[in-house]
């Protein structure tokens, strides 16, 4: 369990151990903390602050809910807000082009009868105070596993091929969530004229958790959604629900209340959750903070390796062993990955373990994949 | 001043393009060429008004109405020049030979400041990669199956 007390303090006195100099991490926190409310406090960055992390939050899709965030403030009138203004009216743009996409999309897949399930996207995009604040780049639906064929051949037929949709009829092994239950939960949602088939607040919350784990929490604006689903979150809103069966499941999804709790703010007293939110490990937020000094796809792996490891087994590469030795650097894992894919707890003990393990299994896994000869050679 | 060009009605573009309006700008993607524009309040009026109805000569009288100012009609060509050339008109509208075409200073220079001068401006904000579902190594094209991201393979990258 997460036990191990730290210097991290709650929100409330908001202390930081990097009082000196803040991290790009710790501004970004700072700059997006409570940016999604409606009414938010004033940005606890000053412009030079600003100016720094602006790269940042425009690459990583912060850029409107920052810009947001200081319009109204004597930070709207610097320099980098007219870059975030630029990318708040972007995403506006993009978001009324993808709104309409989903509509089109939707339509399609009901003509073939498949009543697909919107996650994430427009689904969570739709509960902060405006739509623009969210961007997306395309549309994760969840199908039946009866109605996947279907839904394929729809998406790839030529009407289909416009959009960009990411095709999902079951959640892997990192959820205990069936489809049928997700399905059973279900709720609908306007949008125009068209409804939307979203998941239920509970499940939904339980799917960004894993996700944004699953991922290594790298982009910002994930966890804004899952404080954003925390704060709307219904009246009659079912914990045992949402933290699942598992106890892995029940750890990620605190894990991640507390993070949105810790590094944005978001409102967590009156959760059963509030105990772990409030005292979660070290690690746990420090590497968070790491990871959003670099909140780029283009950082994160596999995108951040040089090469495919196979290809290192050809004769060109294996004459530069620098490249595959840095490229073994990169592909050591991040804890919070490591800690996902080992199924191990988010406690206060060391990570190495779990990394080692991760590298260990996923080693394994590229062996059994090459062609035998190339296995006997090894 | 050339009667018959007065009197052209101007269309704007209204396929394959997004509009949003947001605080007193009105906002419009072009999906086919995947450029976005932003235009001020007086080029949002005239472009509102490119209805196909709407004269030129017409758009003087909204525009002097909006502003309570007198309206060159030198404003006007000067908006309709910037949607032609940003593909935000269903065809070109030809201005009168005798009205030539004047840069932003000379109008400013020309009309002063009683009317906002009508812009168009591109937004340019660096691309998000938002989709992290993409982030699938390969070596061939074939190796990329996430769907999005299908059949493009850079870098060892599948790219959607």
């Amino acid at each position: 369990m997460c036990a191990r007390r730290n210097s991290y303090r709650s929100v409330n006195n908001h202390k930081w151990p990097m009082a000196a100099s803040k991290s790009k991490g710790k501004l970004v926190a700072d700059l997006l903390y409570q940016s999604w409310r409606s009414h938010a406090p004033p940005p606890r960055i000053n412009e030079d602050e600003l100016g720094t992390i602006t790269p940042l939050l425009l690459g990583s899709g912060a850029g409107a809910l920052a810009w947001a965030n200081i319009r109204d403030s004597k930070l709207g009138e610097s320099s980098s807000a007219v870059e975030l203004h630029q990318a708040y009216r972007l995403h506006a743009l993009h978001t009324a082009a993808f709104e309409d996409d989903i509509k089109k999309l939707i339509t399609l897949l009901r003509s073939v009868n498949v009543d697909p399930i919107l996650i994430k996207g427009w689904a969570i995009a739709r509960l902060y105070p405006d739509t623009a604040l969210r961007p997306y780049g395309d549309v994760d639906l969840c199908v039946r596993p009866s109605e996947y064929a279907a839904a394929k051949k729809a998406c790839e037929s030529p009407e289909g091929q416009k959009y960009v949709v990411d095709l999902h009829d079951r959640f892997g092994r990192f959820d205990d969530l069936t489809v049928d239950e997700l399905y059973d939960r279900s709720q609908i949602a306007k949008l125009g004229d068209v409804e939307v088939r979203v998941p239920c607040a509970e499940h939904h919350l339980r799917i960004m958790s894993s996700h944004m784990l699953r991922h290594g929490a790298w982009r910002p604006l994930w966890l804004c959604d899952i404080a954003v689903a925390i704060e709307a979150r219904p009246a009659d809103f079912d914990w045992d629900l949402c933290l699942g069966r598992s106890r892995q499941t029940r750890d990620w999804v605190a894990c991640c209340v507390g993070l949105a709790h810790q590094l944005l703010g978001a409102e967590v007293d009156d959760t059963p959750v509030a105990r772990k939110a409030k005292t979660l490990p070290g690690w746990l937020i420090s590497n968070v903070m790491k990871q959003w000094e670099t909140p780029y796809a283009t950082s994160q792996p596999p995108v951040s390796h040089r090469a495919a490891m196979g290809s290192y087994l050809r004769g060109s590469y294996l004459r530069h062993p620098r490249g595959l030795f840095a490229d073994l650097r990169r592909r050591w894992p991040n804890a919070i990955e490591a800690t996902v894919y080992t199924g191990g707890p988010f406690n206060a003990l060391p990570r190495w373990p779990f990394q080692i393990g991760e590298c260990v299994a996923r080693t394994a896994k590229f062996i059994a994949r090459l062609p035998r000869a190339l296995r006997d050679r090894i | 001043m050339n009667e018959t060009q007065n009197e052209l009605t101007p269309r704007a573009r209204r396929d394959g393009l997004v509009v949003r309006e947001l605080s007193g700008e009105l906002l419009v993607y072009d999906r086919d060429r995947n450029k976005a524009h932003c235009l001020n309040e007086t080029a949002a009026l005239i472009w509102n008004h490119c209805d196909g109805q709407t004269t030129v000569r017409g758009m003087v009288e909204l525009l002097r109405n909006h502003s309570g100012a007198p309206v060159d009609e030198q404003v006007i060509w000067y908006a309709l020049d910037q949607f032609a050339k940003d593909h935000l008109l269903e065809e070109r509208v030809k201005r009168p030979v005798e009205i030539r075409r004047l840069s932003r200073r000379q109008l400013v220079q020309r009309i002063g400041l009683a009317v906002s001068i009508p812009l168009v401006v591109s937004i340019v904000a660096p691309s998000v990669f938002a989709s992290a579902s993409c982030t699938q190594s390969c070596i061939t094209p074939a190796d990329c199956t996430v769907p999005g991201c299908q059949g493009h393979c850079t870098n060892n990258v599948c790219a959607p």
